[in-house]
Parts: structure tokens; C-alpha cells; sequence
């Protein structure tokens, strides 16, 4: 079965505390190689049959209208899973 | 005059639901209880303002207040609000549900240490021409319960500047114990229908059960004031008086 997976990503970092949270924790984890961690959120939708372009457009609506909010998020990245 | 019905909507495991209920009562009102399913508008002329209770409505799931946002009746008072109509407010988690709506502007994320917030919080009304903040002087501080994990506002730097230069700023914090941009706790929207406030004023209105208070544990009955606001301005709706 097809899935489409949807990510969604928190806007810059200063609206990422999570993802801030973990990052403060790198160091004493010895983890010295990353700068930044940022998290984000993925949603996966599976499809019944073919994901046709109709079928992309309409996760992407639907990404648009519910899995991310404009103010704090952005849509990082809509597509069918390899 | 007989008291003036106030809607409240009773959100699934909406957990602050029965304390908003029983605050309206004691600030001189009816609380009407609203399913979230409905799609029949209530008598609008009958009740003229309806709060958005807090407590986590569908857990913080996808984003705080996202799903209730998605709720059959939240089409119904958006409606009505665009009618000039209803006047609504969020409280707590009830305000998520309204910037999720779109109804508000800026949005919440988690809190600026991301873990869930219990704290007693210190707020100064910058603006007492609301529904919500009539019963207050301007200038006055008051100290709410604030909680929640997703409570920390925020806003792009236009919807910042817009809210400011307004006046719509209406509820400010000393300290936000969540890191709300501004310290921002209270906004209104441009022609004041729709209120929110990221506080929970209905567990401030018992003395023995309120906040912490220079006369003891639990004195401080601060939330009153936000009860008796909402009531003076359902009366004054149903008078046909428009609020300032």
C-alpha cells in the first residue's frame, strides 16, 4: 500500500524549545559533531491504490489545512515514500 | 433582571468544563452547556457570548487545541462572531482553540523549558474595555493559575506589531512562566469579539480554594472579576448595548 508521508517542521529555532531541550543535552552526551538539533513531525498517510498527482494535492491540502499551522510551522517536505 | 445565559462548551474531558460552569454561576449567570458536535447555532439573541473552556480537549495531541479547533461547533461560532453576533473567549487551553481556529492571531508552542507548567502567575490588565476585563481597573494586577506544556505564545513580528499597536494586548504577565513573546498572557481581536486568555481565572473565585494571597493559602479570588465581566457583557449584549 502506498503512503505519503507529510513533514512538518517548527518555523526557526527560537520556536523549537523541544528540540532545543535536546540539543542542550548533546555536549555531556559526547555528541560534539551537530550544531543544532530541531524536531519536527511526520506524519504518514496510506492510500488505497495509486497516489495519483489529484491524491498528492489533496495530502498537500490537507497538510496545509490541519497537520501544520501557518504561524509556527512550516511544511518541510510532501511525498510518496520510496 | 434574570441572569443572562452564558454558553460554555463542554469539549470532551474538557477538565476545567465544571469549574467555568460553576464560576459563571457564582458571577451571576446561567451557564448553558454547548455540544461540540452540534451544527444548530444556539438562540444567539437568547446567549451572546459562549466561553471556550480549557483542560486539554483531545489531549496536546498533533498541536494543542488543533483537533477541538476541528470540532463541528466551532464552524457554527465562527459564523456567528463573523455575524457580529457572538462574542467568544478562550480560556486556557480554550485560547489554543482559537488560534488554531484562526480566530486569533499567533499561535503556541511548547513552553520555553518544554515541560508541563503548574505555576501561580502575576498578570497586569493593560485594557479593561473587554468582555472579559471590564470588572477590572486598568493598570490592576491579578494572580491566576497557569498551566499547561504547549502555553508559550507566539507570534510572526507582524501580528506582534498589529497586536500591540491596537491595544489588543489586553492581559499582560510580569513573568511568563511559559516564555510567551511579550509576556503576552490576554489578546483581543480588532472589533473585541473574540477574547483569549492563556490563564485559568475559575480556579480563583472561592476564597479557601483561590490563589495564593497576602491574607493566606488559597485567599486570592482574582478570577472573579474576569466571571463578573462576562456576565455585565452577555447583559449588555442582550440590551442591545454594543460593548466599547
Amino acid at each position: 500500500m502506498p503512503t505519503i508521508v507529510v513533514d512538518v517542521m517548527p518555523k526557526p529555532a527560537v520556536l523549537d524549545p523541544q528540540g532545543k531541550a535536546i540539543d542542550a543535552r548533546l555536549p555531556e552526551l559526547g555528541f560534539r559533531e551537530f550544531s543544532q538539533v530541531r524536531q519536527g513531525k511526520r506524519f504518514e498517510l496510506t492510500v488505497e491504490g495509486e497516489v495519483t498527482a489529484d491524491i498528492l494535492d489533496r495530502a498537500k491540502a490537507l497538510a496545509a489545512e490541519l497537520l501544520a499551522n501557518p504561524s509556527t510551522e512550516y511544511i518541510a517536505n510532501v511525498e510518496v515514500a520510496k | 433582571m434574570s441572569a443572562p445565559k452564558i454558553g460554555v462548551v463542554m469539549f470532551d474531558a474538557a477538565t476545567d468544563a465544571p469549574s467555568v460552569l460553576r464560576a459563571v454561576e457564582l458571577a451571576g449567570g446561567t451557564p448553558v452547556k454547548l455540544h461540540p458536535k452540534t451544527t444548530v447555532a444556539p438562540d444567539l439573541a437568547d446567549l451572546p457570548l459562549v466561553i471556550l473552556p480549557g483542560g486539554f480537549s483531545y489531549g496536546d495531541y498533533l498541536r494543542a487545541g488543533a483537533l477541538a479547533a476541528t470540532q463541528p461547533i466551532m464552524r457554527v461560532l465562527e459564523d456567528a462572531v463573523k455575524a457580529q453576533e457572538l462574542t467568544l473567549i478562550g480560556l486556557g487551553n480554550g485560547f489554543q482553540v482559537l488560534t488554531e481556529s484562526g480566530l486569533l492571531p499567533g499561535g503556541f508552542i511548547a513552553n520555553d523549558v518544554p515541560v508541563f507548567e503548574h505555576a501561580e502567575v502575576d498578570l497586569v490588565v493593560e485594557n479593561n474595555t473587554t468582555a472579559m476585563t471590564a470588572a477590572y481597573d486598568t493598570g490592576e494586577h491579578i494572580r491566576l493559575v497557569h498551566k499547561g506544556a504547549f502555553t508559550q505564545y507566539t507570534a510572526t513580528e507582524e501580528e506582534l506589531e498589529a497586536l500591540e499597536e491596537q491595544g489588543n494586548v489586553v492581559i499582560r504577565a510580569t513573568e511568563s512562566p511559559a516564555g510567551s513573546v511579550n509576556n503576552i498572557a490576554g489578546i483581543s481581536s480588532d472589533d473585541g469579539l473574540v477574547l483569549g486568555l492563556m490563564a485559568s481565572p475559575e480556579y480563583a473565585i472561592e476564597a479557601g480554594f483561590g490563589t495564593d494571597h497576602a491574607e493566606g493559602p488559597g485567599q486570592g479570588v482574582d478570577g472573579q472579576g474576569l466571571f463578573v465581566s462576562v456576565v455585565r457583557a452577555a447583559i449588555a449584549a442582550k440590551n442591545g448595548v454594543v460593548s466599547e
